[in-house]
C-alpha cells in the first residue's frame, strides 16, 4: 500500500462509518458500559480468587445510577459469600470519608465521593451512604481513551479518605473470605480495603508504581 | 513511506477525526507518554497508530459487544437467577430537560463491531505499508 491508497483507505472507513462514530458522541451511555463490563470482571475476580458464592439480589437486571447515591436495596445488588462472611456489592455509591468521620461534624460535600464499584458490609442499613471503614473493595472505572495523569491524582485523593497509612496487612477481603487462592498481597492501608483503578488506555500502567505502595491497585481492562 | 508522507497520513485521520466530532481523540496531547526529562516525542507515523488505537478503546465502551460479553460473564459469575438485562437510571434534569429515558437500557451499538473490525483492517493494512506484517498484531495491542 502506497501513500496515495492508504488515504483512499482512511478516508473510505471514516466515510462509511460515519453514523455510528458520531452517535458515540450523543450517547452518555459509554462510562456506564466500561463500568458494566468492570463488574464483570470484578464478579469473575471474587469467584476465582476465593471461590466466592455469587447471588443477584432483587430485580433481574444489573443496576446502575447516572447520578452517585446512598445504597438502595430496591434496586439490584450482588450477594458475595464465602466461609460465613457475606458481603454487598453495589454501583455508584457515596461513601463517608475518614476526613468527616474525624471532625466528627458536618463537612458538606467533602465528607463523601463517589466510588463505582464498592463490596461493602451489609450491615450498612438502606437509604444511607457507607462508611470509609464499611468499604472491603472500591473499584474506579476509567473510560478515557486517552489515560489522563489526572486520574492518577484523584484515586491518589479517594485512597486518602479511605485509610491511613500503616504496615502492611491482610486486606479486610483476605481476611473475609480467607486465603486467596493465588495468595493476597498485604497493603499498607487501615482500613485494609482493597481499592482498585480499571482503565482502557494501557498508557495507565505507567502510572502505577508509585500509588502502589498505598495500596492502589492498577488494571489495565480493556474490552 | 518517508517522514513526509506519515505526516500527510496523520493530517488526515486527525481532520477525519475531527469531522465526526472526536476531535479529543485527534488531539496530539494524552497519546505520548510523559518522561522524566518532559514529552516524548514519537513521530507522525506512531502517532498515526496511537491514535487509531485510542479510536478503537473510544469505540470498545460504546459496543454492544461489550455489553453482551460483559453480561454473559455476569451470568457465569452468578449463582442462581441470572441478570436479563442492564439498565441505567437516570434521574432530575436529565430527565426533565434532556429529554433521557427514566430507566436506560444498557445496549451498547450493535453497529460498533463491524466498525472495530474494520479498523483494526485498516491499521493492519498501515502496518503493511510499513514493511510489517498487517496479521502482527504487535503493533495493535
Amino acid at each position: 500500500m502506497d501513500t496515495v491508497q492508504a488515504k483512499k483507505a482512511i478516508t473510505a472507513f471514516f466515510t462509511k462509518h460515519k453514523a455510528p462514530m458520531k452517535a458515540t458522541l450523543t450517547k452518555s451511555t459509554g462510562g456506564k458500559i466500561y463500568e458494566l463490563y468492570c463488574l464483570a470482571m470484578t464478579l469473575e475476580w471474587l469467584r476465582s480468587t476465593y471461590g466466592a458464592n455469587i447471588q443477584l439480589v432483587g430485580p433481574t437486571v444489573v443496576s446502575f445510577k447516572a447520578s452517585p447515591g446512598n445504597i438502595d436495596r430496591k434496586k439490584s445488588y450482588f450477594r458475595v459469600s464465602r466461609a460465613g462472611c457475606v458481603l454487598e456489592l453495589h454501583t455508584d455509591i457515596q461513601v463517608r470519608t475518614l476526613g468527616a468521620d474525624m471532625l466528627g461534624g458536618h463537612v458538606g460535600l467533602s465528607g463523601y465521593h463517589e466510588i463505582d464499584l464498592v463490596l461493602i458490609d451489609p450491615a450498612v442499613s438502606d437509604g444511607s451512604m457507607p462508611q470509609y471503614d464499611q468499604l472491603f473493595l472500591g473499584v474506579e472505572c476509567k473510560s478515557h481513551a486517552k489515560f489522563e495523569k489526572g486520574i492518577v491524582k484523584q484515586v491518589l485523593g479517594i485512597r486518602r479518605e479511605l485509610s491511613l497509612l500503616t504496615d502492611p496487612r491482610l486486606s479486610r477481603l483476605d481476611s473475609g473470605f480467607g486465603p486467596t487462592r493465588h495468595g493476597g498481597t498485604p497493603i499498607r492501608a487501615h482500613p485494609a480495603s482493597l481499592y482498585w483503578l480499571t482503565y482502557v488506555d494501557p498508557k495507565g500502567d505507567n502510572y502505577a508504581s508509585s500509588p502502589g505502595y498505598f495500596g492502589i491497585e492498577f488494571k489495565h481492562w480493556s474490552p | 513511506m518517508t517522514d513526509e508522507e506519515w505526516l500527510e497520513i496523520l493530517r488526515l485521520i486527525q481532520a477525519e477525526l475531527r469531522q465526526v466530532g472526536l476531535g479529543s481523540i485527534a488531539d496530539l496531547s494524552g497519546l505520548d507518554d510523559d518522561t522524566f526529562e518532559g514529552r516524548r516525542s514519537y513521530g507522525a507515523q506512531k502517532l498515526a497508530y496511537l491514535m487509531l488505537q485510542a479510536l478503537d478503546r473510544h469505540l470498545s465502551i460504546h459496543s454492544s459487544e461489550t455489553v453482551d460479553r460483559a453480561m454473559a460473564m455476569i451470568g457465569e459469575a452468578v449463582a442462581g437467577e441470572r441478570p436479563r438485562m442492564a439498565v441505567l437510571f437516570n434521574d432530575g434534569d436529565d430527565i426533565g430537560i434532556e429529554e433521557v429515558e427514566p430507566e436506560e437500557r444498557l445496549v451498547g451499538d450493535q453497529r460498533i463491531p463491524a466498525v472495530r473490525e474494520d479498523l483494526r483492517r485498516l491499521i493492519g493494512q498501515l502496518l503493511e505499508a510499513d514493511g510489517r506484517s498487517g496479521d502482527d498484531e504487535a503493533g495493535f495491542e
